[in-house]
């Protein structure tokens, strides 16, 4: 089974569950952890059972999940009074966490305390990490002032997606063998399996995030395929 | 330069202030109550330039060699409150605070700790996991929506705790009796529950490679939460195979600062509970005398 982590108002992750409706694909929404029927101990993770739509489902039968899904916000859990919504995303984001690590690579991407979907970085950090691995990179500069609303460098950028060792450019074509080069490297660097990393017109990296997107045919085809890989 | 940012009348500030004033070391406060009026910039080209610019002087941030902080949540401030009362100033509060939080990350200076770092103590069965792979023992816990499943795991250990599984502070409870009609709850969010260990707290500070143990007297479940019952508060020492594996496991966490929880059973068997990567170790040290603020403060001096 493949499950897609997502919020409730996402309109991808259906659309995903349906294209990979073949394996088994759902989707888990925070509402399904407002469901009796969640185990996990945490010395036994291979052991944990989750609740996906309303069905119970074994650790052992999930092949891997594709998370879209940040973090738990309390507009996630309309079915939560409105005195314990908070804390009921709070608990339920720490939660995710947890469960999300004890899969490894079968989670895509793997989660960090800050983000569920894994390296949520900022465009500075994206930057630093890209010079330190060589790669030409655009400076960046922020200015935090009172009155006066953030501005950043406009660049005309290409988008890459990653997908484990493959990319993609945003017509599903493959980037040039630069871009390509330099895109997988600063994603192997994040440990990231999948990102979209933005390059100026002459190569240079300006960012990086992990919101590609995924009703492109390729990118969607070479998910697939890198979630049922890295189950096995 | 050594950079201070969070409230200076917060106690383990003012505490590292004082020391780094008596070791005659150049300090820096970055005061969270003047980020309203507050101007902040970031460039990373080749390399990484700060700084930030109050009312009455700009500070370098690629001066600073050490940085220790202690940010509080923006809400709790009283004097933000009064002063960033429009949503755009609560935005430039925001945009301040991510920036510095960004440089936090980046910079190479000597962070105590790094926000990236901390970061695990946000949820406690993804930290267990790290604890127990630095060697401790960890008291089975389980986190559940399934009130049956709460039933089985209490009646297997007998004598049950529960608590947050987020960084939200809980208090520490006994499950008991009465609360049974309760656990139906447990279906509309993920509930943490764990054995009861019975023992002896401690709490272990590291400070790099020092360790300042603690031992705690307390009938409660949860100490810190003791009321009228105040816990006695003691110096120890610990064996020196215990101190090397709290020193390993915060070195494998990337903390250069932490305070630890364990517990020592009357068999003798030390069980790990918690890391807090930003301890509020003043507690401790106003009860014990120990020099904790001092050897945070010659921990930052030396670098």
């Amino acid at each position: 089974m493949l499950i897609i982590l997502a919020s409730r108002h996402d309109p991808t992750a259906p659309w995903l569950a349906d294209e990979w409706a073949a394996d088994e694909a759902a989707v888990l929404t925070c509402e399904d952890l407002s469901c009796a029927g969640w185990e996990y101990d945490v010395a036994a993770p291979e052991r944990a059972s989750i609740v996906v739509g309303g069905r119970s489902v074994a650790q052992s039968a999930i092949r891997a999940v594709l998370t879209r899904l940040p973090s738990v916000s309390p507009h996630e859990l309309p079915g939560i009074v409105d005195e314990d919504r908070d804390y009921v995303a709070q608990e339920t984001m720490a939660f995710l966490l947890a469960w999300l690590a004890t899969l490894g690579s079968r989670a895509v991407n793997r989660p960090t305390p800050y983000c569920l979907m894994g390296p949520h970085w900022r465009p500075e950090r994206w930057v630093k990490v890209a010079r330190d691995l060589g790669l030409a990179t655009v400076p960046v500069t922020r200015k935090a002032a009172p009155g006066v609303p953030p501005a950043r460098a406009s660049y005309d950028l290409t988008s890459v997606t990653v997908v484990g060792a493959r990319a993609f450019l945003s017509d599903g074509s493959p980037p040039s063998q630069p871009q390509f080069d330099a895109a997988v490297r600063l994603a192997r660097a994040a440990a990231a399996d999948l990102l979209a990393v933005q390059f100026t017109a002459d190569d240079a990296i300006a960012d990086a995030n992990l919101w590609p997107d995924l009703r492109v045919t390729a990118v969607q085809a070479a998910l697939r395929d890198h979630l049922l890989r890295a189950a096995s | 330069m050594i950079l201070l940012w969070g409230v200076p009348d917060e106690p383990p500030l003012a505490r590292v202030a004082e020391e780094l004033e008596l070791l005659g070391a150049p300090w820096q406060l970055l005061d969270q109550r003047d980020e309203p009026r507050t101007i902040a910039e970031l460039t990373f080209d080749h390399r990484l330039h700060a700084s930030v610019s109050t009312r009455d002087r700009v500070l370098d941030l690629d001066a600073a060699t050490a940085v220790y902080h202690r940010c509080q949540d923006p809400r709790t401030i009283t004097e933000r409150t009064a002063t960033a009362s429009t949503s755009a100033e609560w935005d430039h509060v925001l945009s301040i605070e991510d920036l510095l939080l960004s440089w936090l990350e980046l910079t190479n200076a000597l962070v105590v700790n790094r926000p990236s770092d901390m970061g695990s103590n946000s949820s406690k069965p993804y930290q267990l996991a790290s604890i127990a792979a630095a060697g401790f023992r960890t008291p089975a816990t389980l986190v559940t929506t399934d009130p049956g499943t709460a039933e089985a795991f209490w009646a297997r250990h007998g004598e049950v705790v529960y608590k947050s599984v987020s960084g939200v502070r809980s208090i520490v409870a006994r499950l008991r009796p009465e609360d049974r009609d309760r656990l139906a709850d447990v279906r509309f969010c993920p509930t943490q529950f764990q054995q009861f260990i019975a023992g002896i707290d401690y709490r272990v500070h590291v400070v790099r490679e020092r360790v300042f143990a603690t031992r705690i007297e307390s009938n409660l479940d949860d100490y810190r939460y003791s009321g009228a019952a105040t816990p006695a508060l003691a110096a120890c020492n610990i064996d020196d195979q215990l101190a090397e594996q709290c020193v390993a496991m915060c070195a494998r966490m990337g903390l250069h600062l932490a305070g630890i929880d364990l517990r020592l059973t009357p068999e003798g068997d030390w069980y790990c509970f918690e890391v807090n990567p930003s301890p509020a170790f003043t507690y401790y040290e106003n009860a014990t005398g120990q020099p904790i603020a001092a050897a945070i403060a010659q921990l930052l001096v030396s670098r």
